[in-house]
């Protein structure tokens, strides 16, 4: 029977999130853990929303993405620790990253689908499936011209479902009000600069 | 932008942040024509973040840390917060819970306090757990653990949302004969895991089976299942599963087995399609009469436009005779595949509507005949496409087939070190040794250069693209992928039960795309299995054959080889604290099992090395070295390390013949042992065989090529050989991959002063010396140096200082004053020092034949003798 030791979490909760980074690049594997249980479920989530399906046939989306978290926090030289969205917001860029060079790998790939130009998309995810790989892409790539604290703010609000609060601890607001119209802002920035791509 | 209409857009972003309704079409119609395009990318917005939501409501992964808050418990249990409560059944309930240590949502089945049935329920719980607890599978639940808190038993795991087969089945009527075959597949390899841990299911039904949001199959309940070992396989008292699924030979008092879960599975099948069952009855005395009585509806008839490979494959899997269905699920699964190949290709709607035999729907040739033929492959084009090919192309990363290289497009191989997941630092040395030990079984693959670990070790944790690795490497292809040891080991048991989880890519270079992307797992003592399961996926993929290993393995005891990989990890290393526990730890694995020559191996190696840099005093070092390399191979001859550290003690003693006899010998086992190409190829530029010299280092340099000592060995070997210009540009190449190694600076000071550039020389010695290191043998350089650029005193005192360090004891100082003499011109010092390095047999002597600098002995008589005495007579 495994007799369950309780771990000290109220410890890792005052934790800086620049701290637990730099503890994890030493190898501190506490430190890695609480990473891991702050941002990895988000990633999660998040990153079967990106994931083509045959992705997740050639490889566990769970794998992917703790895998790409280890190399991107051991990758960190220094992390400016303005706020804890910017480490969130860095992560998602390394997985996405990973999921891009997948991809790019599979659209390669010597497989029957170059045979028929009508077929899916094979790297198309569930979220291009949804709205279209055209709009994903101005979508992806006006987010990469806002600034660092609008595009944090939207990850964490509408990528990775986070709350107000969290948005407030993510970009260092004072109230959830504050964060609330942080993300307005961000919202309408970036419908004008995707509507700015298409035009 | 007016301000009133700018409030209106952040109006509506706002709702969008809020996850508040919008009418769209309204806020599209009401603004102007330039905004227009804001409010269309606005929406576009709303259903990315509606997307988002729904993604977060569907899966099942753990929630954001706020969920306990926003969520009261209903309750708790040890560590989990009991949130809802989802069913139960007699033995207890199940609970969503918060799993605050590691915030996720969890499964909880709860043991309910009922003290008469407590004992059954409560091992019947445990064993539940502690069975699931040894199959790591994706498409079997995955179980997190099994406690006892405040005298209640729980088993918390993974939590699935989605619905179950049954369930589905209910909503949405029967499936296809593709997603049945789809979901077989998976639930194949679910029972494959299963079988290979030694378990049977025994209730395979489609209310244990879920399919999750997000498509994943997944096999739940294995609480009736039983070790397939041992006795009491019978399957009294109960009728264990659900009796509909259950083989005919159950109801005759046969044991549950692999065969008979396959069976189950054959009626899951079947069931998916039908909605029904092969033998159907209303009460259990029905169901074994029927059985009895052989009384089955067969698929085909229990619905007819099934395709006809799909027919054969249930048919043949619920054959009520054992010995007629498939033997493994891995032969089930095969013949799944090859149905989905025959039904994709044979489209049901590219048939006409005429009744035909199975055997005439079969037939590609009839459709060409009745559809034409252009029309016909089209489809076939069309649905391989889109039926087909994604199911081939995971059963291509399964099977590696069709890797799509021609052979021998891939003649060289980097496996970059294996990414630690275990979230433990003190597990690296774990990760590293895996990697170590398929480095050395890739060496098996015919005609295939695998890189060294000194050299992929330097592309750790680096943020380089593949293509960019292959071509610092040289290599066609490169394996990358991470370790994990599922489960924990119990306190003070061997970590051998435990499993370990290697997922690894084969990327083909030139084109940057993977040749096959697989998980390999098995139990840790099982682990050089696995390494020669991932090498033969390697040779499949490249089409080169895997020797048959010749290197006799410790039999299955994981802690003694467990040892032997730390030991490696600390030897690698090369540090005196590393060499020194490199040596407790070969020790230790020596003590558990004294006859692993492997550990034996490793030992001589330790002492070796620390002999070599002086650490341990060289006669004790070579004794102790000696003694371990001569055990391991009597254990057993075929280890290449041991004869590669038997021919170093050789040529220590200057038996420079045996020397080469064994390096050949460890060259012939192991033909990728980059440092035996190295160290081989130093010894034949001393004894004068300069052109075979540099074959073995160029091998060693393809094999090693980002290796420091490889590269400056090359340079050395080169100024041996007289090439003074290939050995400064190859120093120079090396001393930019490491300014920091000062025998590189020393060598190429040396190769400089040949050529006349005597400026060039003093710089280089002085960039040694300014590294402040300890080896005698750099500050004898040094003084060289300075003694042929003309500062006889710099010269001078360095040689007072190499004296003292002699006195001092140490050994090698001797070699250095021999060289120290030689660049002052005092022959007679110069020989005394030579004779006393040689009576400590010091190895470095060897190197007065060929190395220039003891040009200025040459004529002297006392050069011949003392050239015989090394065994290297003229």
């Amino acid at each position: 029977m495994d007799d369950h030791r309780s771990r000290d979490c109220a410890s890792g909760a005052v934790d800086t999130t620049f701290d637990l980074v730099e503890r994890a690049k030493t190898g501190d594997s506490d430190a890695l853990n609480h990473l891991f249980a702050r941002y990895l479920p988000s990633l999660r989530r998040w990153a079967s929303g990106r994931l083509p399906r045959w992705t997740r046939d050639l490889m566990d989306t769970d794998d992917l993405v703790q895998e790409t978290v280890v190399r991107a926090v051991k990758r960190i030289n220094r992390f400016e620790s303005r706020h804890e969205g910017a480490l969130q917001a860095y992560l998602r860029q390394a997985v996405i990253n990973r999921i891009r060079d997948e991809v790019r790998r599979a659209r390669r790939s010597p497989t029957p689908d170059a045979l028929d130009d009508n077929a899916a998309d094979p790297g198309a995810s569930p979220l291009e499936e949804a709205i279209g790989a055209e709009a994903m892409e101005r979508y992806e790539a006006a987010l990469e011209r806002l600034r660092p604290e609008e595009r944090e703010a939207i990850v964490t609000r509408v990528e990775m479902d986070g709350s107000y609060q969290d948005v407030a601890k993510a970009l260092g607001k004072p109230s959830a009000d504050a964060a609330r119209m942080a993300v307005t802002r961000a919202l309408l920035r970036l419908a004008q600069e995707m509507s700015r791509e298409l035009a | 932008m007016s301000s009133r209409n700018a409030s209106a857009l952040l109006a509506l972003a706002e709702s969008i942040a809020d996850g508040a309704p919008v009418d769209w079409d309204a806020a599209e119609a009401g603004a102007s024509r330039d905004e227009q395009a804001v409010v269309r990318q606005l929406r576009v917005l709303s259903s990315l973040a509606s997307l988002h939501r729904s993604i977060a409501a569907d899966l099942n992964v753990a929630a954001p840390p706020r969920r306990p808050a926003a969520s009261p418990a209903i309750g708790s249990w040890a560590h989990l917060k009991l949130i809802e409560r989802l069913g139960g059944g007699a033995f207890g309930d199940v609970y969503r819970a918060w799993d605050a240590d590691l915030e996720r949502d969890v499964a909880l089945k709860l043991l309910r306090t009922d003290a008469a049935s407590e004992n059954i329920n409560a091992s019947r719980i445990a064993n539940e757990g502690r069975l699931l607890a040894r199959v790591r599978h994706a498409n079997v639940v995955c179980v997190h653990g099994v406690a006892v808190h405040d005298e209640r038993v729980g088993l918390w795991m993974e939590l699935l949302r989605g619905a179950t087969l049954e369930q589905q089945l209910a909503a949405h009527g029967s499936f296809s004969a593709r997603e049945a075959t789809l979901v077989g597949i998976d639930l194949c390899g679910a029972l494959a895991a299963i079988h290979a841990a030694g378990l049977i299911h025994r209730d395979v039904k489609a209310q244990n089976v879920m399919r999750e949001a997000g498509g994943r199959i997944v096999l739940m309940d294995l609480g009736t299942g039983r070790e397939a070992d041992g006795r009491g396989l019978r399957a009294v008292p109960e009728l264990a599963g659900t009796p509909l699924y259950l083989a005919p030979e159950i109801f005759l008092g046969a044991p549950a087995s692999a065969r008979t879960d396959l069976y189950s599975l054959g009626v899951l099948l079947y069931h998916l399609v039908t909605g029904s069952f092969p033998v159907r009855a209303a009460t259990m005395d029905e169901l074994e009469a029927a059985h009895a009585a052989g009384a089955r509806v067969r698929l085909r008839d229990a619905r007819a436009d099934l395709p006809a490979g799909f027919v054969r494959v249930v048919d043949c899997a619920i054959a009520a005779d054992p010995s007629a269905r498939f033997e493994t699920a891995g032969a089930f699964e095969a013949a799944l595949v090859e149905s989905l190949g025959e039904s994709a290709a044979v489209p049901a709607a590219a048939l006409p509507p005429t009744p035909q035999t199975a055997e005439q729907r079969s037939s590609p040739v009839r459709i060409w005949a009745r559809g034409g033929l252009i029309a016909a492959s089209i489809a076939v084009l069309i649905v391989v496409a889109f039926v087909g090919w994604p199911a081939l192309r995971r059963l291509g990363s399964r099977y590696a087939s069709g890797s799509g290289i021609p052979a021998g497009a891939v003649r060289s191989i980097a496996v970059l070190p294996l990414a630690n997941l275990s979230g433990d630092p003190a597990e690296e040395y774990f990760a590293d040794g895996i990697t170590d030990e398929l480095i050395g079984t890739l060496g098996r693959l015919g005609g295939v250069n695998v890189i060294s670990r000194t050299s992929t070790m330097q592309f750790k944790g680096s943020p380089k693209t593949v293509p960019e690795i292959a071509r610092a490497l040289n290599v066609d292809a490169v394996l990358e992928g991470s370790v994990r040891m599922l489960g924990a080991a119990a306190p003070g048991g061997s970590a051998g039960a435990r499993r370990v989880r290697v997922n690894a890519r084969l990327i083909y270079a030139g084109t940057d795309m993977p040749l096959w992307d697989r998980a390999f797992e098995a139990t840790a003592s099982d682990v050089l299995t696995l390494n020669d399961q991932v090498a033969k996926a390697i040779g499949d993929a490249i089409h080169a054959r895997l020797a048959s290993s010749q290197t006799a393995r410790p039999a299955q005891d994981f802690d003694a080889f467990d040892l032997y990989l730390k030991g490696r990890y600390h030897w690698n290393a090369r540090t005196e604290e590393g060499l020194k526990r490199s040596v407790q730890y070969f020790q230790e694995a020596i003590d558990r099992r004294s006859d692993f020559a492997l550990a034996y191996a490793g030992l001589a190696d330790a002492y070796s090395l620390l002999g070599y840099y002086g650490f341990v005093p060289g006669p004790e070092s070579r004794a102790r070295a000696a003694a371990a390399a001569t055990r391991a191979l009597q254990l057993d001859d075929t280890v290449a390390e041991a004869h590669g550290s038997l021919a170093v003690l050789h040529y220590y003693r200057y038996e420079l013949d045996d020397a080469e006899r064994e390096y050949r010998r460890a060259l012939e086992l192991k033909p990728g042992y980059a440092t035996a190409h190295q160290w081989f190829g130093y010894e034949l530029a001393q004894r004068g065989r300069t052109a075979e010299a540099i074959e073995e280092m160029r091998k060693a340099i393809e094999l090693d090529p980002l290796s420091v000592g490889v590269n400056g060995g090359y340079g050395a070997v080169l100024i041996y050989a007289r090439q003074f210009d290939e050995a400064i540009a190859q120093l120079a190449k090396t001393a930019q991959m490491d300014p920091a190694f000062a025998r590189t600076h020393t060598e190429l000071a040396k190769a400089y002063l040949m050529k006349g550039a005597r400026d060039r020389a003093v710089e280089e010695a002085q960039r040694a010396a300014a590294l402040g290191v300890r080896d005698v043998l750099v500050h004898a350089q040094i003084a060289y140096v300075n003694a042929a650029a003309g500062r006889r005193s710099d010269a001078q005192r360095q040689l007072r200082e190499i004296l003292d360090r002699y006195r001092q004891g140490d050994t090698a100082a001797a070699m250095a004053a021999a060289v120290a003499y030689t660049a002052l011109g005092d022959r007679d010092q110069a020989f005394e020092w030579l004779e006393r390095a040689r009576q400590i047999s010091d190895p470095e002597v060897t190197g007065v034949k060929m190395d220039p600098q003891f040009d200025p002995l040459r004529s002297d008589p006392r050069y011949a003798k003392l050239l015989a005495a090394i065994g290297m007579a003229q």
